[in-house]
């Protein structure tokens, strides 16, 4: 009884371990492959350890900006637009 | 308050990112056209049982490998760049941009990676059908990533599917279809993926001429020849094709970039082609009455018959787009610019009112407001348009990179057809001269594709996305310096890189496939 139930997890077992087995075998064998894995490392420590951190900050963030992202895209898409001019225009047509 | 931002931050912004994307754009075609390329010679194995294919396929897939492994996660700068530099474009895109990036994240990054996997360590440990399938997959995935990127740049091009949320200021699809297969998101498809695939048939050309003419490998050489001229020349006739749709869609959705193409300032009927041309540089505004050209040679009605498949139909000229009255495809009358900047003005105001009217809880403003918005939405970004020669994208960088890459598309054509032709023959392997052309073709189509690239961004300009947000808006107000800085740390890091694959790739290519080197003759 116990063997039949655990039979179907020995399996499920047995499978990860053949795929993990698959891809140690598979980086062991790697000639020109081990040289293109270190420029993949590199590249991304660069990309997500300096340059994501230090020069590519969320710009949206919220805390920083002191209002919600969405007051804060509302209020530069409405301050690059209008001028003091256009929304008194606008402020006399819409009393018309 | 009026906020004024610098020029030479959206400049800096502008080549910053260009630099990413065109870096990016080195890497990716080849891998789809590599691709496609390995996994057919893998199915010549597959069905020949001849080891010789299997080992030419690994030879493709050894070039794969590295340029996947160089080019991999360029893309993820250009969302970095997205997130800081661009950040009031990235809110206002909302979900319409994270949708197509997410699904190309999970579903298509994720087949490539499980199934390289397979393709480069399972030789051997599964069954050949297995590998073939898995093969084949890797190609599927890396096509189905560029769909999802090109969805989202084709949104940029012509918006669809959506509408604009003023309580959130951003855009929330509403036609999932509508923006996943537009006729500019399927077109932009065929059209991007088709170059990729032609580049990498010039490459396996051109790397096989120079096996040809060092005289080793000339089976193998031949047989690459054969089956990547072959598969180019289907992709680079498909590529004619689809460059007459796209012309098609932009003469309707993008008119002034393809007037901008074009040079092309008062609009005809039967308007020709210019199939060569010089500009004429004192020409700086659409209405200074200055010549466009030095010299051209037309080719009669032929752009009447690329923007509307029709010989004598009416192209709008970048004047006529500017002053309006003409009657557009729909039947409609075209605005002119200063009408859109006012409707603009007033649908950014309307937002002010309607935000205003929200925050001090008065509903009947903002009903009103909303009216207002609503009515004149269309033409948003012409809001911010300070003068409207800012609508005219630059026209000596659209035209010039819109020929080479018309004329390269041509001259690829018949690139393939001359070396089809001699392989047929079987004169290839003589002809030291078509080895060289073979060789030297390789730059030409990276110059091809990052031409198209041009014309389809320069040419967008103003706009980040088309009539409704300029660049000017997009951009984030960042310290000029610091954007500075980081486009020469980009151009020096993503220059090593290059340096690497080429380097990495040189080195393989000598080496050769691990094929036994034939006597002459024994082919």
């Amino acid at each position: 009884m116990k063997e039949r139930f655990l039979r179907p997890f020995r399996k499920v077992k047995k499978i990860i371990k053949n795929v993990f087995n698959f891809y140690v075998e598979g980086f062991r064998s790697m000639t020109l492959g081990k040289t293109l894995w270190l420029i993949i490392l590199i590249k991304l420590f660069i990309m997500f350890c300096i340059l994501r951190p230090f020069f590519f900050p969320r710009y949206l963030n919220e805390e920083k900006l002191g209002e919600t992202k969405e007051e804060h895209v509302a209020g530069e898409l409405i301050d690059r637009g209008i001028k003091e001019k256009d929304n008194i225009l606008l402020i006399d047509t819409n009393k018309k | 308050m009026i906020a004024n931002v610098d020029t030479s931050l959206v400049d800096w912004s502008r080549a910053q990112f260009a630099l990413t994307a065109m870096y990016h754009w080195i890497f990716v075609p080849l891998t789809l056209g590599l691709s496609v390329i390995q996994a057919v010679m893998e199915t010549m194995y597959y069905r020949t049982g001849d080891e010789f294919w299997k080992k030419t396929a690994k030879f493709w897939m050894k070039i794969f490998g590295i340029n996947f492994a160089v080019g991999v996660a360029t893309g993820l700068i250009l969302e970095f760049e997205f997130g800081t530099n661009w950040s009031n474009y990235s809110w206002f895109v909302g979900d319409i941009f994270g949708a197509p990036l997410a699904i190309e994240g999970i579903l298509a990054f994720f087949m490539e990676a499980t199934f390289i996997a397979v393709m480069f360590f399972g030789w051997d440990k599964v069954s050949k059908k297995f590998h073939l399938a898995s093969t084949w997959l890797v190609s599927l995935g890396a096509t189905l990533s560029a769909w999802w990127i090109l969805v989202a740049n084709a949104w940029m091009q012509h918006p669809v599917g959506m509408q604009f949320n003023p309580d959130t200021v951003r855009n929330e699809m509403v036609d999932f279809m509508a923006v996943a297969f537009s006729p500019d998101a399927v077109n932009k498809f065929f059209h991007s993926v088709l170059s990729g695939w032609v580049l990498g048939a010039v490459f396996v050309v051109g790397v096989s001429c120079w096996f040809l003419l060092k005289n080793r490998q000339r089976r193998f050489a031949l047989k690459s020849i054969k089956i990547a001229a072959v598969f180019g020349i289907i992709s680079a006739g498909l590529i004619v094709f689809t460059g007459h749709v796209a012309g098609t869609i932009i003469g309707k959705t993008q008119p002034m970039k393809l007037a901008a193409a074009e040079g092309f300032y008062e609009g005809k009927e039967g308007a020709g082609l210019v199939a060569v041309g010089l500009l004429n540089p004192a020409k700086q505004t659409y209405n200074d009455g200055e010549d466009p050209f030095i010299f051209r040679i037309e080719i009669p009605k032929m752009l009447s018959f690329l923007a509307n498949s029709n010989f004598d139909s009416f192209v709008p000229g970048i004047a006529d787009i500017i002053e309006g009255g003409y009657e557009q495809d729909d039947g409609t009358i075209a605005l002119p610019a200063e009408e859109k900047i006012e409707r603009g003005k007033k649908a950014i105001t309307a937002l002010a009112h309607y935000r205003e009217a929200g925050k001090s809880g008065d509903e009947a403003t903002k009903a009103a407001a909303y009216k207002d918005f609503q009515e004149n939405v269309e033409y948003f970004g012409y809001g911010y348009i300070k003068d409207i020669n800012e609508l005219v994208p630059s026209v000596p960088l659209n035209f010039y990179s819109f020929r080479i890459m018309v004329v390269l598309g041509f001259y690829f054509v018949l690139f393939f057809i001359v070396v089809i032709y001699l392989g047929y023959k079987e004169k290839l392997h003589k002809m030291k001269w078509m080895h060289w052309i073979g060789v030297l073709t390789i730059p030409l189509a990276y110059i091809a594709g990052q031409a198209g690239w041009i014309v389809a961004e320069v040419g967008r300009q103003p706009w980040a996305i088309q009539d409704l947000l300029p660049v000017t808006v997009a951009v984030s107000k960042l310290d000029v310096s610091s954007v500075k800085l980081t486009f020469f740390i980009f151009a020096f890091l993503f220059t090593m890189m290059l340096i690497a694959a080429v380097g990495i790739s040189i080195r393989e290519i000598r080496k050769g496939p691990d094929l036994p080197e034939l006597e002459e003759g024994n082919n």
